[in-house]
């Protein structure tokens, strides 16, 4: 009794933030295309419901995985970087390269 | 004269019947003595039975002959016929049937261990039983409690029935026939004692070798519960205590865990970082560096995160995190020409940015890569600008 | 006055106050160890931007200790072994508060990388925290008793 009276919390957690992150894939999933471009190439992020996404400037892109946090959206790449967004609005994400560039990513329909 | 010679006539003749009888009674006790010699040659039942009615058939000068031992025991029917068919195998309940007709019409109605005695049963009891014989004498005889029988002896040859001397030697023959029985009987006993023996003997030595085995099994379990206690019972020791090797097992599972599932991971890492084994970039000079990228001929690259970047970083510098490379190349260095000098620098004890990003850059086409010998110190010694 | 004090000692000493602790210390390794496993090489970075180990041990520290601090609490909420495992977890976070301590002093601006690789750069706070976890660990070591699931050996034993 006792042991599944202490294991019994973990799985209830572990449940709760398996569903919840998983609904959170669903909210951001989609295209985004930067607005300021300002001489630079223009990128587009691509999030995919499954948490997979690319950044996709030309005919280059780069895979990532996603996951949002609170207002922040985190791109992690295979080289172990992370890239911080911030959700500032719905549809719209201020994305920050290091050096302080900043682009303003806003969700395009298919 | 005449009276004289018929008396000796009378005696002659006497003289004869009794030398007659003389004769049949020597012949009589030949074939008892027979009988006996034949008997004495076997010791199995079917056996006595057939060779008792044989000699005895012989003896009285009979064409038909039926003999019959009963085990009331084992309820055991043993017969022997000579002359005649039997309907069918007699079962158990007709032939106590015919012993208890048998009794009924004996003479003396004695049951007397052996004992024996003439029975007059009128024919249809036999033929109900399926014995068809033309019974001219019959005997019943009783060894003991438990076995009794009949014997019925047909017409003699001439058709008569035998003469009660004839009889008398059948009385005799039967009591000679019960001994030799009762032997056989008890060799019989002996025989099935032994076999039982035997069978015991045999199921003997199966349950000692079994148990035998079971006492190996037995010594096999105490042998693996002791082992099992002292098990458990030095992990009791260790409970409640930090143990060295509690320690190293933790380590060591980690370590299993984590390089097994770092082959799996989208993340994996080589074990040894790969800048290990490249050869090292081309150095350039703090001052060589410093008059190039005056005059605009170089681009400086700082490889560091960005976080140290932001703190301090050469002034003119492009902060490309070697983490964030592809990226961060794709949206600031692709424009640049592949023949274009990049001057990387940043590297700490536990990493070499700017060989990362150097080789990285390689691998785009960047041709001309160097780095920074000495990077932000040997900058700042210089006491060169940063920002 | 006297009897407040001995109420204090004996919450303080008290094996369930141990027990939460554990609890407590347990779950937040565990889910601390999630995002490292997950994220390997964002982890390794994290090392590295301590600028503490060389450079050669990096990965395998990386990919090595995120599972020492799964297993560890895991041992830890079970109550297996959790006195090693409680032993091993204060090692770990002393070299964690020596580590912080030393990125503070040489003013080196990163997060700690404690539970994920995007964070706050870190401060004394950070390091406070630490401490306080490794000061429940000195409690859980000396006092903890309760709900250990190996000290379910005994009645084992008795079966056998």
């Amino acid at each position: 009794m006792m042991r599944n009276w202490r294991i019994g919390p973990w799985v209830l957690l572990s449940l709760v933030l398996v569903v919840s992150s998983c609904q959170r894939h669903q909210d951001f999933s989609g295209k985004y295309q930067a607005l300021d471009p300002s001489g630079n190439p223009s990128p587009v992020l691509q999030l995919k419901a499954d948490g997979k996404g690319s950044w996709n400037v030309g005919h280059e892109n780069v895979s990532f995985s996603w996951e949002s946090r609170g207002d922040e959206l985190l791109l992690h790449v295979r080289t172990g970087g992370v890239m911080v967004g911030k959700i500032d609005a719905r549809d719209s994400i201020l994305i920050t390269l290091p050096g302080g560039e900043q682009f303003h990513f806003k969700r395009v329909m298919e | 004269m005449e009276p004289a010679i018929a008396d000796l006539h009378e005696a002659l003749s006497s003289a004869r019947k009794i030398q007659e009888e003389l004769d049949r009674r020597v012949f009589h006790l030949q074939t008892l003595s027979d009988l006996n010699s034949e008997l004495s040659t076997s010791i199995r039942t079917e056996e006595l039975l057939q060779s008792f009615l044989l000699v005895t058939m012989g003896a009285l000068g009979v064409s038909q002959g039926f003999a019959l031992v009963y085990d009331r025991e084992t309820r055991g029917v043993r017969t022997a016929v000579r002359g005649l068919e039997l309907a069918g195998e007699l079962s158990a309940d007709a032939v106590e049937r015919l012993l208890y007709k048998s009794f009924e019409a004996s003479e003396n109605r004695s049951l007397a261990a052996m004992s024996v005695t003439a029975i007059t049963v009128p024919p249809e009891v036999f033929a109900e039983a399926g014995i068809q014989i033309e019974a001219k004498a019959g005997v019943m005889y009783v060894i003991d409690q438990r076995s009794l029988g009949i014997i019925l002896m047909g017409p003699t040859i001439t058709g008569g029935a035998p003469r009660p001397e004839e009889k008398e030697l059948l009385f005799a023959h039967t009591a000679s026939f019960m001994v030799f029985l009762k032997n056989a009987r008890s060799f019989e006993t002996i025989q099935a004692l032994n076999d039982d023996l035997v069978r015991r003997n045999e199921e003997l030595r199966r349950t000692i070798a079994e148990l035998t085995e079971a006492k190996h099994t037995i010594a096999m379990f105490e042998v693996a519960r002791a082992r099992i206690r002292s098990l458990v019972q030095r992990e009791l020791q260790h409970v409640g205590r930090v143990n060295l090797l509690d320690l190293g097992l933790i380590c060591l599972l980690a370590t299993v865990l984590g390089v097994l599932f770092n082959f799996a991971s989208p993340q994996s890492l080589t074990l040894l970082p790969e800048t290990l084994f490249r050869p090292s970039s081309t150095p350039i000079d703090a001052v060589a560096a410093k008059s190039l990228l005056d005059s605009g001929k170089a681009v400086l690259v700082d490889a560091r995160p960005q976080e140290l970047y932001a703190q301090k970083h050469i002034k003119g510098a492009i902060n490309v995190p070697s983490a964030l490379f592809d990226i961060v190349h794709m949206m600031k260095l692709g424009n640049l020409e592949e023949e274009e000098l990049i001057i990387v620098y940043g590297r700490t004890i536990s990493k070499l940015y700017d060989e990362e990003v150097a080789y990285r850059l390689r691998q785009r086409d960047h041709e001309n890569v160097k780095v920074l010998a000495g990077g932000l110190r040997a900058w700042e010694s210089l006491s060169y600008q940063v920002e | 006055m006297m009897q407040f004090w001995e109420l204090m000692k004996k919450v303080l000493t008290s094996k369930y106050l141990a027990l939460a602790f554990r609890l407590y210390i347990g779950g937040i390794f565990i889910y601390a160890s999630m995002n490292k496993i997950n994220y390997t090489a964002e982890f390794s970075e994290s090392i590295a931007s301590y600028q503490l180990v060389p450079y050669w041990s990096v990965n395998l520290l990386a990919i090595v200790m995120p599972w020492a601090e799964l297993i560890c609490g895991i041992l830890l909420i079970t109550g297996i072994r959790s006195k090693s495992a409680t032993a091993a977890l204060g090692i770990m976070l002393t070299i964690f508060s020596v580590a912080i301590s030393f990125s503070l002093l040489r003013d080196i601006p990163i997060g700690c990388g404690c539970f994920s690789s995007v964070e706050e750069t870190m401060s004394w706070t950070t390091l406070l925290r630490d401490v306080v976890w490794l000061a429940m660990s000195v409690h859980i070591y000396f006092f903890d008793s309760a709900l250990q699931l190996d000290r379910g050996f005994p009645i084992l034993l008795k079966d056998i």
